[in-house]
């Protein structure tokens, strides 16, 4: 299978009450969020942008024996003077998506970095196979974007990340309207949703087969 | 006797394989040394259209192979390749007239290839969209006659290998059914993939919908669903950010899907027929399709 899902070989260690045993680094992987394990909460939030009339934060960490999905909010402050919209070009105010010309040059993307392994990027991971094990931050759900005529400029989305981070530094930076460079980054310590996952309870076999 | 026995077993066994390589894993043949290309087509683009898109890849076979199909035809022999109808992606024997135009195809997007041209798409203006399915679920309101849903809107995606001759490894499919709302429609979606074992091509597959508010189909609502696996049904839902009582509706659709052998992002795109949600004053949120 070139784009396996799920893990098909679920975690096999568990403690006496359920929770599974996750090595340091973790070694599981899944390319969605797995329906078989429940997830663990990080307390925590992080702001990676507060300026020129955009909020951008990262919140509500769920940590899983194969990785971790998270909240990613947006909100534009609907002023006509308000900085962000001298740089957004053409008609939406906020997209995920990288398929046609416009939105190649209008993707907001998010990037992960993982402490001692490659970055993952959300752009990325939409416009090439993924191959099992490497680093992934891809979309799980929520709004895909804001349209101009949107009532309110506000985006709430979920984003799946694996696998597991080593110890260390989690990453995450916000590319907004096409920029080469992130508008914002913050971080969090690996450590708590390291521990989270070691709480996580797998509820019965991962599949061998899921979303493509 | 046994070692007759052992040996027609044999024989067998690679001639099955033989038969099997050549029917079920067209991509090899490629190693043989003719020139090939993958390709990805939806209902509606023309092998020329597909041409195009395969000759932007750095280093595609397509003119070669495009080449070569016209040596074949010109010789007799048959060549098949894949074309987008209303009604579907066909296999087709191919004219000299055809792939003429597609060797010119070809010519044109190699000549205009950057690096990652052929990963761009352009998909018409969702308005621009052709009306697919049919009204069901009759209901009688107000003494007119309505379709309470619009069913079996017909999506495909079909990829494939040309050796010079083309052979489909991977079709997708799916079909909605629309019950619209006046602030939230809902979609039910069921697909089928087939490809050959253990080696799917199409990866992230969702729909991009487009809600369409009053009678001037101002657009006021559009997303993506999250992917899905090719084999599966479900439901999402198409929001709109006016209240649509007593004012039209309509939605259009594009099913993406990408091609990993030519990193291609594939859409087959559809709208419904234009329906009229209920006034506020009966007291529902659905709306109709007129019959």
């Amino acid at each position: 299978m070139r784009l396996a899902a799920a893990v098909s070989d679920p975690p096999s260690v568990l403690w006496e009450d359920g929770a599974v045993k996750v090595a340091a680094g973790g070694e599981g992987w899944a390319s969605t969020p797995p329906a078989w394990a429940l997830p663990v909460t990080v307390a925590g939030d992080l702001v990676l942008v507060r300026q020129g009339g955009v909020l951008v934060s990262v919140g509500a960490v769920c940590a899983y024996p194969v990785g971790f999905e998270f909240y990613l909010t947006f909100g534009f402050n609907p002023a006509p003077a308000a900085e962000w919209r001298a740089r957004a070009p053409g008609g939406r105010v906020l997209g995920f998506h990288a398929r046609t010309p416009h939105e190649q040059v209008t993707a907001a993307r998010i990037a992960v970095g993982l402490a001692g392994r490659a970055a993952a990027d959300s752009v990325a991971c939409m416009n090439r196979e993924v191959t099992w094990g490497e680093p992934i931050v891809t979309f799980a759900g929520g709004d895909a974007g804001i349209p101009s005529y949107a009532p309110v400029l506000r985006a709430e989305s979920r984003w799946w990340v694996s696998p597991l981070p080593s110890p260390g530094l989690v990453e995450f930076s916000i590319f907004l309207h096409g920029a080469d460079e992130p508008n914002g980054t913050a971080s969090l310590d690996a450590e708590g949703i390291l521990e989270a996952a070691g709480r996580s309870q797998v509820l019965w076999p991962a599949p061998e087969t899921g979303p493509l | 006797m046994r070692k007759l026995f052992w040996a027609s077993t044999v024989a067998a066994v690679l001639l099955a394989v033989s038969a099997l390589t050549s029917a079920a894993a067209p991509a090899s043949s490629g190693s043989r040394g003719a020139h090939r290309f993958w390709y990805a087509i939806a209902s509606g683009e023309s092998f020329a259209g597909a041409v195009r898109h395969a000759a932007g890849e750095p280093g595609s076979q397509v003119t070669a192979t495009v080449k070569d199909m016209i040596v074949r035809v010109e010789t007799g022999k048959r060549v098949m390749v894949p074309e987008g109808t209303r009604n579907g992606v066909h296999l087709v024997p191919a004219t000299l007239t055809e792939l003429q135009a597609a060797l010119a195809a070809a010519r044109s997007a190699g000549a205009r290839s950057g690096t990652s041209v052929a990963r761009l798409v352009r998909i018409p203006d969702p308005h621009d969209f052709p009306i697919r399915g049919q009204g069901c679920n009759p209901v009688t309101w107000r003494g007119n006659r309505y379709w309470a849903s619009w069913c079996k809107m017909p999506f495909k995606l079909v990829g494939g290998v040309c050796d010079p001759s083309c052979h489909n490894t991977d079709v997708l499919t799916a079909r909605l059914l629309v019950d619209p709302g006046t602030s939230t429609s809902r979609a039910s979606r069921s697909g089928s993939y087939t490809y050959q074992s253990g080696n799917p091509r199409f990866s992230n597959i969702h729909f991009e919908w487009w809600t369409f508010c009053f009678n001037s189909e101002q657009e006021c609502g559009t997303g993506n669903t999250p992917n899905f696996f090719g084999n599966s049904s479900g439901t999402f839902n198409m929001t709109s950010s006016k209240d649509l009582h007593n004012s039209r509706i309509r939605h259009a659709f594009v099913f993406w899907a990408y091609f990993v052998p030519n990193n291609q992002w594939t859409p087959d795109e559809a709208k419904t027929w234009k329906g009229i949600c209920k006034p506020r004053d009966a007291n529902s949120n659905q709306c109709l399709y007129p019959a």
